[in-house]
């Protein structure tokens, strides 16, 4: 009986063990969620490879609110993140690799929000650095699935004068940065393919639940995706990030989630907000098929 | 020998913490609780939830969590304890919540139906018939006990009949009322400590241009909505503004005390630039009724 019992235990453990996924997410300031609650929302689900910050804190962001929709979905995700604010790839895969330099299932990789701090636009650093991360994550796992996550239009960068993509309309910097990611994408054919976060930003102007512009104010009923600084995002925008990941990850439609989401009800969002919110994710997706 | 160390040096710890802790009681409801925001559930393994869980093993945080957080970063140790029901007036905390309040604190900070009676808006005479009995209860246990009662904030919600009274004035004329209300349960009940005046600090935040006082036309550039989508609850940045009126009064610690970089507001999504706007309309509101702030 005892050795029955023990059996059981041993063979639930090797069940459960190889069930969960794993996911590392890399990137910066977009991934962590600054300026939002997001930013430590469920930290202790998931695991940051960086250390904790002068409070204890560890990061949640994206990859906590990624945890949670999976685990609403059924799905178990073993979450781990490194994060540095400011950074591009090329600063994770020069200063971070030992980290990083394992066998994951699934990456998500996420660099500058100009593709280039000093050349805004100009996309070969992160080809060149998408390349490396594909390289070393195969070698790790043949079978890795590598994802990039290309973010959204920063609102600082358009209206402020003197700014790379001012007098442009507000939907050219996350189509010039979706662009600069397919760029990376054709150049490293292990990449699995790209999460089109900005465009979804997009799509959130031009249904109108998402104001475009936050310099004149924000219109009634709509909401502001980015944060006080037009250019880090809310909990919405950080929620429909994690909305586009999660299904491109899972192959799940955002609207499965359903109007009574956790993360969500725990933002403060109402039922109709997130409804909006994974209907235009769903619909971005749908696009791109 | 080492372990018996061990063991009398926690038990020591654990005891002195005890006894220099000020135990303090939040009753309210969704405005203490913060309901439509992040507040919510904040930090709520720092406080006491007298009511259970809900379906997902979570507790409340809220207002009562925002306090506790003030207090620790300026070095103060307060014991937080909550009972928050939404929709709920003092009767009913009275009536059905009676054996989990009726103990020794040092403080309970009271807020009641956003607009006074639910049946009868503006009419403070059950706030002040149940004011008077929670009074007297916690009174009877610790006689040195300071009651206070939060005075919430005008509600936007214009569609709904519940602050029907009120549309079509002023948005700060609902608060006033509401504040008004309180101080005439103070005047019944004078061993009560004072009226916090929450909703007179949301007040002067639409009046200095911190935060819109409109949402229906949108929210003003660089403005702060201190409601939730609901124009009724607060946001996370309402919230905020209500404990640092309630910690300001309290602790007679100035909210600017707490500075820029206060981690509530970096928890919250909050700039720098807008968490001072807050405490510097807290501390003027604090100031304006004549509370002693000092910066430690």
């Amino acid at each position: 009986m005892k050795y029955l019992l023990g059996a059981i235990g041993i063979l639930a453990a090797l069940t459960c063990g190889a069930r969960a996924d794993t996911i590392l997410f890399v990137g910066n300031s977009f991934t962590f969620g600054e300026l939002a609650t997001a930013k430590h929302y469920r930290a202790r689900e998931v695991h940051d490879l960086n250390p904790p910050n002068e409070k204890g804190q560890t990061i949640g962001g994206v990859p906590a609110i990624f945890k949670e929709f999976a685990k609403q979905a059924g799905r178990d995700y073993d979450v781990s993140l490194e994060t540095v604010g400011g950074k591009g790839l090329d600063f994770h895969y020069t200063q971070k690799l030992p980290l990083l330099d394992r066998r994951w299932d699934v990456v998500i990789l996420q660099s500058y929000s100009t593709l280039d701090e000093n050349k805004p636009g100009n996309p070969r650093l992160l080809t060149e650095y998408t390349r490396k991360f594909d390289a070393a994550l195969h070698a790790r796992n043949p079978n890795v699935k590598i994802y990039l996550n290309a973010t959204w239009s920063r609102a600082d960068k358009t209206y402020q004068t003197g700014e790379p993509w001012n007098g442009k309309p507000i939907t050219a910097m996350a189509q010039d940065v979706a662009a600069g990611y397919e760029v990376a994408r054709k150049a490293s054919p292990g990449v699995a393919g790209v999460v089109q976060t900005g465009l979804a930003w997009n799509r959130a102007f031009a249904t109108g639940f998402a104001d475009p512009n936050p310099y004149d104010g924000i219109a009634a009923g709509q909401v502001n995706l980015w944060a006080e600084d037009s250019y880090h995002a809310s909990d919405f925008g950080y929620y429909l990030e994690a909305l586009m990941i999660f299904s491109k990850v899972t192959g799940l439609d955002p609207l499965s989630l359903g109007p009574k989401e956790r993360v969500a009800r725990d933002f403060g969002f109402s039922r109709r907000q997130t409804t909006a919110l994974q209907q235009i994710a769903h619909d971005e997706l749908a696009a791109k098929k | 020998m080492k372990k018996a160390f061990c063991i009398s040096v926690s038990l020591l710890a654990l005891s002195a913490g005890a006894a220099s802790a000020r135990t303090i009681l939040f009753i309210g409801n969704s405005f203490t609780l913060g309901s439509g925001s992040a507040a919510k559930n904040y930090q709520s393994e720092t406080v006491h939830d007298l009511n259970p869980p809900d379906a997902r093993g979570k507790t409340i945080g809220g207002q009562g969590a925002i306090f506790k957080e003030f207090t620790k970063e300026a070095g103060l140790d307060y014991d937080v304890s909550v009972e928050v029901v939404g929709g709920k007036n003092f009767d009913f905390h009275y009536m059905e919540k009676g054996p989990l309040l009726d103990r020794a604190w040092d403080e309970v900070v009271m807020q009641s139906y956003s607009q006074l009676n639910k049946d009868k808006p503006g009419d403070p005479s059950l706030v002040i018939e149940y004011s008077q009995k929670l009074d007297k209860m916690f009174h009877a246990r610790n006689p040195n006990v300071k009651v206070w009662f939060q005075a919430t904030w005008s509600r936007a919600d214009y569609s709904s009949p519940e602050i029907a009274p009120w549309k079509g004035k002023p948005i700060d004329q609902m608060a006033k009322d509401v504040y008004a209300g309180f101080e005439k349960a103070k005047a019944a009940s004078p061993d009560t400590a004072g009226v916090i005046p929450v909703g007179l600090a949301w007040n002067r935040a639409w009046a200095t241009g911190v935060a819109d006082s409109d949402p229906t036309d949108g929210i003003g550039a660089g403005k702060l909505n201190l409601w939730t989508y609901d124009s009724q609850h607060g946001s996370s940045a309402g919230y905020i503004l209500a404990a640092l009126v309630v910690f300001g009064q309290l602790t007679g610690r100035d909210p600017l005390s707490l500075g820029d970089r206060e981690h509530v507001a970096m928890d919250l999504g909050l700039s720098p630039a807008q968490m001072h706007a807050l405490e510097q309309v807290a501390h003027d509101e604090l100031v304006a009724h004549d509370v002693k702030l000092a910066m430690n």
